[in-house]
């Protein structure tokens, strides 16, 4: 674990099991986070995402398995650690009754900095999360959106390198959503690594470098945006009009010997780039022999959310 | 544990007591206090009980035994309410201890509770003294300020007590009827438990503890010798085992939790 290329997290087969409760929540879950990355947690509620952020910033310890964070054994120095990271998670929440600046200057003073240099890197974050109007204001007074920034900005106090957000544009507004989407956008090219839970596909596509997958506790799907985007399937689609074309369609497509995967009325034909004109010749000419008629045939990519379903239904996978 | 860690948290802990409506309930039920022990005074005025000590062996009883429900509205939640409004969480995120958060609540609120204690008793012996009319006193100037010290310490122990309770509670109604349970169990106990196994240390604000004895000497209600500085010492350093076997389980206790 002491190379310059290391990741910035390591995690290996881990597995963790609330108290009392008879199920995994989290089942031989393995990634790495390399520097700089923003990379993206995806999965339904309760697939674990939150619970992952947990065992990562040290708040629950694992059942099995190992978590290397910024090159140190979670189990062993989860205190040493905790000091480096800046965390964001749904079930916390700023005092009420202090104004930005003070959360601010209270959580550097936390982190063990002196009095004068929180004061100076309050005025940083405030700066830097857009908050310098509302500096004097109090948590509670401020809108959920404001408030989202001013958890960022606590997060990020700590010369935060390595930043946990969990779930941060839940229960906001689409405009305040965007906002924070844009400032965690403006943080990440500051060269933050971003460790960030989600439900939400656009975000991921939006922000993510890469992206993990989690459902019940299981990994299904760990890869890089780009190398998912390039591996995202490639389909002939043939849409019927009713049923019976429908069956007809399938039956004569089977004959030809080529793969298909039937949804509604309509059958795709997984094909590669190298063979996509002669797949499609095939196609149509059985389809014309046979005298089948259809509404439509094209070419057709699936996106990430047909790629999400598809690896969380299990009707399939690219992992 | 860090102490500077501590007193950060006491730093900002005063910095919220300040801007909430707790002075203000703490103020209300130090003076809802204030107001029976001023009808108890009447009431001695009207049974021609006017000599200054009774009437202050009356009113130290009244509060005494009162205070633990009067501070239940303003300590109950003192530790269980922010992990019901989940602010718990964010200072754990800042790599703070549960035992930094649970002390830094005792110290805080001991030093509160203190002067306010300490306030309201300068107003109780004022009424008392207006009450017997002026009459003399017979115990030694002294008394004053040892009854002051024996309030403060019971006081401080109530409210590690109740802390203590609050940390291990996830919810600040459980945590205020938890206290009042507690309370009525130390009373029972103090009835129950045999003298031989040290009941008279249980609780402080029964009538047959160690502290009530002690008051009862002081305000020469029983005929013993008026106490020294070191029988006043050791009653208090008694009570304050009392609170830190309270803290030690607040300490402790929320580990768990």
């Amino acid at each position: 674990m002491d190379n310059a290329s290391s990741p910035l997290i390591e995690v290996k087969n881990l597995s963790f099991k609330y108290p009392y409760r008879r199920k995994l929540a989290l089942k031989d879950v393995s990634f790495t986070v390399q520097k700089g990355a923003f990379f993206c947690c995806l999965g339904p509620n309760g697939a674990g995402k939150s619970t992952l952020v947990k065992l990562l910033t040290g708040q629950l310890r694992p059942a099995r398995g190992c978590i290397w964070v910024m090159k140190n054994d979670m189990a062993q120095s989860a205190s040493q650690v905790k000091q480096m990271l800046g965390v964001l998670t749904d079930d916390m929440a700023l005092p009420q009754g202090l104004t930005v600046e003070e959360v601010l200057i209270f959580t550097a003073r936390a982190f063990g900095h002196s009095r004068g240099t929180s004061l100076q890197l309050s005025d940083e974050v405030i700066a830097q999360v857009q908050m310098d109007e509302h500096r004097k204001v109090r948590i509670g007074h401020l809108s959920t959106g404001l408030r989202r920034r001013v958890e960022i900005g606590q997060a990020l106090i700590n010369y935060g390198r390595l930043i946990f957000l969990d779930e941060p544009t839940i229960s906001l507004d689409p405009v305040a959503s965007h906002e924070i989407r844009q400032l965690i956008k403006q943080i990440h090219a500051q060269g933050v690594t971003i460790f960030y839970t989600t439900h939400l596909l656009h975000e991921v596509e939006e922000l993510a470098t890469d992206v993990l997958v989690i459902d019940r506790g299981e990994v299904v799907l760990f890869d890089n945006l780009q190398e998912l985007r390039r591996r995202q399937g490639e389909f002939i689609r043939v849409d019927f009009d009713g049923e019976s074309e429908l069956a007809q369609g399938v039956e004569v497509i089977s004959r030809t010997g080529l793969d298909l995967r039937r949804e509604g009325h309509s059958v795709f034909i997984p094909i590669e780039d190298s063979e996509r004109q002669q797949i499609m010749a095939k196609t149509l000419e059985a389809l014309q022999a046979h005298q089948v008629k259809f509404d439509g045939i094209h070419f057709y990519q699936e996106d990430l959310e047909e790629i999400y379903r598809r690896v969380v239904e299990g009707t399939g996978g690219t992992a | 544990m860090s102490l500077r860690r501590v007193f950060l948290l006491v730093n900002k802990e005063r910095k919220l007591f300040l801007r909430s409506k707790k002075p203000l309930l703490l103020a209300l039920m130090l003076a809802g206090l204030g107001l029976l022990q001023i009808v108890l005074l009447s009431r001695g005025e009207m049974f021609e009980t006017r000599k200054f000590e009774e009437l202050l062996y009356g009113s130290y009883l009244l509060f005494i035994q009162s205070l633990a429900l009067a501070l239940a509205s303003v300590l109950a939640g003192s530790v269980c309410q922010e992990k019901e409004n989940r602010t718990w969480f964010f200072y754990l995120s800042k790599t703070f201890t549960k035992a930094e958060l649970v002390l830094s609540k005792i110290l805080f609120y001991t030093g509160v509770v203190s002067v306010a204690v300490a306030l309201a008793w300068v107003v109780v012996i004022g009424v008392a003294w207006q009450s017997a009319g002026g009459m003399e006193m017979d115990m030694p100037k002294s008394g004053i300020i040892y009854l002051l010290l024996i309030v403060l310490s019971v006081s401080c122990m109530i409210t590690c007590m109740e802390i203590a309770i609050s940390a291990l509670s996830s919810k600040t109604a459980l945590a205020g009827l938890a206290i009042v349970i507690v309370w009525f169990v130390l009373v029972i106990i103090n009835f129950v438990v045999p003298p031989w196994l040290g009941r008279e240390y249980i609780a402080p604000y029964a009538y047959n503890s160690v502290q009530t004895g002690m008051v009862m000497r002081i305000l020469g209600i029983v005929s013993a010798t008026f106490p020294t500085l070191a029988d006043i010492a050791w009653t208090c350093v008694y009570t304050m085992i009392n609170a830190g076997v309270f803290v030690f389980i607040g300490l402790v206790g929320v580990r768990r939790n």
